[in-house]
């Protein structure tokens, strides 16, 4: 990120481009003039292949399609060119899609959730459609429930005990499908998910987990702005597949999220089942609230199932929009991975020294992104960084073990 | 930590991808993805990530081999700044006019038969059982036609050999002096044809591996032409050790083309020719030789010879005469590594050897300051870093195998410090006072 604007305002705006038609010149300074900046998202026929960055204070106000093309560059190029392969050497017939449940975890967000469900109903494949569930996480009042009774087609289950994982596994247990996908309430799901997802299980049946891209929905605030252009949630275009060891990768598979994240992600029922599904002492809501997501795929693969990732499988998700927010985002990353290094040295003794070596990579990492946005050169602040070095000491020290403190006394609050 | 031997290698069509299934006993695989007979892409797997279905082949091979594919249909390039990184101008819009036919039809306008007259030359020294199978590979590769000879040079001599090669319908020449370097002179200087094409007596070709090596010299500026050397095997660790840490020069899948220009951006820090490709598989314009000179000698595999490098100084002086070298990948032949581990200890010690005996060779003609920053700063900064930092590859599990003999061979080459000498200073290797005698004439 070394051609950051001098300062990050907000708001930026998001477009989409269609890369097999000539490409369009693009006003950054948005409809209203107020934008300072745009995301360009690049689809190929509908599959997206890459995305941008274009700020105003570098480009001016109107850039050509041309420029945008340069920028877009050769990765982008090399994207096209893989789905231009498998498509045109590949079978003609489109997949058909695998019996699927989509679940969204919620608690008291209504507004969100009616959003999320919005683009959930739209979603069908050949005329073939998901079953919809809610699981609606230890309700204070009836919101989610009376939310869920406008769609007709969506399920509406109840967790009574707080804490997603809790929700995950009543999901699981709530499931009668092949695949069971996890969406965030805070997230649409773009139109051309299925057919990736369908795509992704043809080749891959026999893969124990899927995930997608996480790209923003909204680019309003500083803090949305600069998540995103730290990352995000976004691990790029195209298609990987993650088998049991990785070469020449120490660290593998405790790395933390080379697989995707929790907001976008399917598995296959058994696959949850054999590994005895969700871990409840992870995202538990605060203290501990994240980690959840990484544990899975963790298990999965050291249980011998392959992950896949699909660029194709795409969400929009809301960022946090206010400055503290996205410092505790941060604390929360550096709290689940160090508490579940903790969780895996206890209980997978055949990999610790890869959970050793991931402690190091963490301390390595840190170490190179705080010297680099002290020189400005980053989107994630100092304190971000130093918010999620403290998150990853504290959750180095014992924070599993008193999640699962915790845990024990809510199962015996709710007699379980 | 690397898979333990022995490994599978597996040549895949891109354009009818089938099911792959590991032999019981191997513990990893090379996956060779080719599309129109051209290697793509390349990807190492382990045992885990086998069978694998024909869909999924397809998938990884798309990944894996559309950026070659992509650059050779929107145009590559070598960047002489970059020092042998290619960066294709693919830009995000060309991508969507890339196909599989346009790529088809680039590579078959490099695979055409050349009408060029050309002489393959095979030199072998007491292998008269891995030459037989390589002169077999060899007729049905070659193609022979007008125009077209086989000569095997005998650095034996023995009679066995003779018997191969002449059982093989072979010109058969003889050089009681050892090195692979005298070998090389003695067929250049029996051969009148246009090209002269170099295999080892260890390598089998593909076939048709050397019409894209022909092409190249459409090209009026191309003196050298250079190939993808892959393994023919990897069944034991020193194979696999030979192909993961040592292998051959460059042997990327971009064409690349090496100039004058690569030659002023690189010489400050000593020309890395070696890059150009590896003597196991090249062609030379025959009369390049009278412009600039035989094989040198000193350098080289065998007899008293430093240990190797005679090919990479020879590339260099035809760059340092303006002429250009081509690294070709559409011509593969394929190598037998090494399979004993002592032996490949030696060759690593003598590659290191004759790589600084090569550098002090190329001073000497050339008398480029870099070349002398790079054998006395440079190779030794390189070994100094890999050995504080060995501890580390060995906590990680994958050690540093051959540092050590490296740096044996690095210190048991300084003793060519004479190499340094301007040609003035010294006999001219290229008088050869004695030709050899063409014993198929006797």
């Amino acid at each position: 990120m070394s051609h950051l604007p001098k300062a990050i305002r907000a708001p930026y705006g998001r477009i989409e481009i269609e890369m097999s038609e000539p490409l369009p010149d693009i006003d950054t300074s948005g409809p209203n003039g107020d934008w300072n900046g745009v995301h360009v998202l690049a689809r190929w026929k509908g599959y997206p292949v890459g995305r941008c960055w274009v700020h105003r204070e570098h480009a001016g106000s109107k850039v050509s399609g041309e420029e945008i093309d340069e920028i877009l560059g050769s990765d982008t190029g090399y994207q096209i060119a893989t789905r231009r392969l498998t498509i045109e050497t590949g079978p003609m017939e489109p997949a058909t899609l695998p019996s699927l449940t989509m679940v969204v975890c919620t608690r008291n967000r209504a507004k969100l959730l009616e959003r999320c469900l919005q683009s959930l109903v739209a979603l069908e494949l050949g005329g073939v459609v998901p079953e919809l569930l809610v699981v609606d996480n230890a309700p204070p009042d009836a919101s989610t429930q009376d939310c869920v009774a406008g769609f007709p087609r969506v399920r509406y289950a109840r967790e009574p005990m707080p804490g997603l994982d809790f929700a995950r596994n009543r999901a699981i247990a709530e499931c009668r499908t092949d695949y069971l996908a996890y969406i965030d309430d805070d997230a649409t799901v773009d139109s051309g998910w299925l057919a990736a997802f369908a795509e992704a299980v043809r080749i891959h049946p026999d893969a124990g987990g899927f995930t997608g891209l996480v790209l923003p929905l909204q680019l309003e605030t500083e803090a949305q702005i600069r998540f995103e252009l730290a990352g995000g949630f976004a691990k790029g275009f195209g298609q990987r597949r993650y088998g049991s060891d990785a070469w020449g990768d120490p660290i593998y598979p405790a790395g933390a999220g080379v697989f995707g994240t929790g907001a976008n992600m399917v598995f296959r029922l058994d696959a949850l089942q054999a590994i005895g599904g969700c871990d409840d002492a992870l995202d538990t809501g605060p203290p501990l609230p994240g980690g959840g997501d990484i544990d899975l795929y963790y298990r999965i693969v050291r249980h011998g199932f392959p992950m896949v990732y699909d660029g194709g499988m795409l969400i929009f998700h809301e960022h946090r929009r206010d400055m503290p927010g996205l410092r505790r985002q941060y604390y929360t990353w550096g709290l689940g991975i160090m508490a579940l290094v903790e969780k895996n040295l206890l209980t997978d003794p055949e990999a610790r020294s890869r959970n050793r070596h991931l402690v190091l990579w963490l301390a390595k990492y840190y170490l190179i992104d705080l010297y680099h946005s002290l020189r400005g050169r980053r989107a994630k602040l100092p304190s971000h960084i130093l918010a999620e070095i403290w998150g990853a000491i504290v959750g180095g020290r014992g924070e599993y073990r008193r999640s699962q403190a915790r845990i024990a006394r809510i199962r015996e609050e709710f007699g379980q | 930590m690397r898979p333990a031997a022995p490994w599978d290698i597996f040549h895949v069509d891109l354009s009818a991808p089938v099911a792959l299934e590991l032999q019981p006993e191997a513990q990893a695989a090379i996956l060779f993805f080719r599309q129109d007979g051209m290697v793509v892409g390349r990807s190492a797997l382990t045992r885990a990530a086998f069978p694998m279905s024909a869909e999924q082949v397809r998938a990884l091979g798309a990944g894996a081999g559309s950026w070659i594919m992509l650059s050779q249909v929107a145009g590559g390039g070598y960047d002489a700044a970059l020092q042998g990184h290619v960066l294709p101008p693919a830009r995000a819009s060309q991508a969507g006019a890339f196909d599989v036919t346009g790529f088809g039809q680039a590579i078959a306008a490099r695979r055409h038969r050349s009408s060029r007259s050309v002489t393959l030359v095979i030199c072998t020294l007491n292998r008269p059982q891995q030459l037989a199978a390589c002169l077999e590979t060899v007729r049905a590769a070659f193609d022979p036609g007008p125009g077209r000879e086989i000569l095997v040079v005998d650095n034996g001599p023995d009679a066995a050999t003779r018997a191969v090669v002449e059982a093989a319908g072979a010109t058969y020449v003889a050089e009681p002096r050892r090195g692979l370097s005298n070998a090389r002179n003695a067929a250049l200087r029996e051969i009148e044809s246009e090209i002269v094409a170099f295999i080892d007596d260890d390598v089998l070709p593909e076939p048709g591996w050397i019409e894209p090596l022909l092409n190249a010299f459409d090209d009026p500026q191309v003196g050298v032409a250079t190939g993808l050397v892959l393994p023919l095997e990897l069944r034991s660790e020193a194979q696999i050790s030979f192909e993961m840490d040592l292998g051959f020069g460059g042997m990327g899948l971009q064409p690349l083309r090496f100039d004058p220009a690569f030659l002023e951006a690189t010489g400050p820090w000593g020309v890395p020719s070696w890059n150009i490709g590896a003597g196991a598989n090249m062609a030379i314009r025959r009369d390049l030789v009278d412009r600039i000179g035989l094989f040198d000698p000193r350098l080289g595999h065998g007899g008293q010879a430093s240990g190797a490098g005679e090919d990479s100084e020879f590339w260099r002086r035809a760059l340092e005469a303006g002429v250009c070298c081509f690294y070709e990948p559409a011509s593969v032949v394929r190598h037998e590594h090494r399979a004993d581990w002592n032996a490949l200890r030696r060759q690593v010690r003598g590659y290191a050897m004759g790589h600084l005996a090569a550098i002090f060779a190329q001073y000497g003609n050339h008398r480029r300051r870099g070349d002398l920053w790079r054998a006395f700063y440079i190779l030794p900064g390189h070994y100094t870093k890999r050995l504080l930092l060995s501890w580390r590859r060995r906590m990680l599990r994958i050690p540093d195998l051959h540092l050590h003999d490296e740096i044996r061979g690095y210190l048991q080459g300084v003793r060519y410090i004479g190499f340094t000498r301007p040609p003035s200073a010294r006999r001219r290797f290229r008088q050869c006072p004695r030709p050899p005698t063409r014993q198929s004439d006797l």
